[in-house]
């Protein structure tokens, strides 16, 4: 049984997903999509997770952009898997109007996406959607970069 | 802790043979307990009870509905922003031994306290180069935690 609450994701049925870790509180979804498994990534203003020095620490899609540009990629169309290029999602969720950034995945090299769900498990999934919902909201941005 | 027989008036949830119990006491105490019967009759149930300290009480029954209020939600903000963890942060200086206490049973896999901390005692211990790293950063803020008991 996942830990998460089932209305977080309502898309998220059993046969879509595979656990592939346990529950984690050493990392989050950003850190997790940056390949970072030591540190939470996260541009709150209190100055507790760690955000790439260099990229806007501020809960804004530009700033996530900004902050996995630094890390090599650049902004894409799709989430269609290309030989060659590693590509990540960033979810946001519309705030009083304003998109606020919640989550980030990355792309497999089957082309399946890995997740990590807050404080619960990585997973794996088929697609981006799955995760669409109140908590994650949608994807908003997709990028790649050279796979090494 | 201590433990006594207490009344069955304080039972509030029967299942089977057994019944749970709470009873807030005063400002200062919440009891928990027990109790026992091999047939479940009120009025001849042993009660035993386990005085514990309100605010412990309070603040795990927070740390809980927290736990539970944030789901899976990956945004720092958005975790310290739930009711129950302003609450938290609303005892004040009440609630820096639990999350202490918490930070040393935990500390491989510390939970989000460092907001709270920060809220709570204008304190910031942490050095920039450890800032996400949550293992490190407990680790700074009990060793602060224990410079401020000597003083």
């Amino acid at each position: 049984m996942p830990g998460w609450p089932a209305s977080d994701f309502p898309s998220l049925t059993p046969d879509s997903y595979t656990p592939t870790s346990p529950v984690d509180f050493r990392y989050n979804c950003i850190a997790w999509a940056a390949g970072d498994q030591s540190r939470r990534w996260w541009p709150d203003l209190m100055g507790i997770g760690y955000w790439p020095p260099g990229a806007p620490r501020e809960e804004t899609v530009p700033a996530f952009v900004a902050a996995f540009a630094m890390q090599g990629y650049e902004v894409c169309n799709s989430g269609q898997p290309e030989p060659g290029l590693e590509k990540i999602a960033i979810y946001a969720v519309r705030d009083s109007g304003l998109l606020a950034p919640t989550h980030a995945a990355r792309q497999l090299n089957n082309g399946n996406w890995t997740s990590k769900l807050g404080d619960f498990d990585d997973i794996e999934h088929a697609e981006c959607d799955s995760l669409n919902g109140p908590i994650y909201g949608s994807v908003v941005v997709y990028m790649r970069r050279v796979r090494t | 802790m201590s433990y006594c027989k207490v009344s069955s008036e304080r039972a509030i949830r029967v299942s089977g043979s057994m019944a749970w119990f709470r009873s807030v006491c005063d400002q200062n105490t919440v009891i928990l307990g027990l109790a026992c019967s091999t047939r479940y009759r009120a009025t001849q149930s042993y009660f035993i009870e386990c005085v514990i300290p309100h605010n412990w009480y309070y603040f795990s029954t927070l740390k809980e509905e927290w736990r539970r209020e944030r789901g899976a939600t990956s945004s720092i903000t958005k975790s310290a922003m739930c009711f129950s963890y302003q609450r938290i942060i609303g005892m004040g200086e009440k609630a820096v031994p639990f999350i202490m206490q918490d930070l040393r049973e935990h500390r491989d896999q510390p939970d989000q306290w460092f907001w709270a901390l920060r809220a709570i005692t204008g304190a910031n211990p942490v050095s920039d180069e450890n800032r996400g790293n949550f293992p490190r950063m407990a680790e700074q803020w009990l060793e602060w935690n224990e410079r401020r008991q000597r003083i």
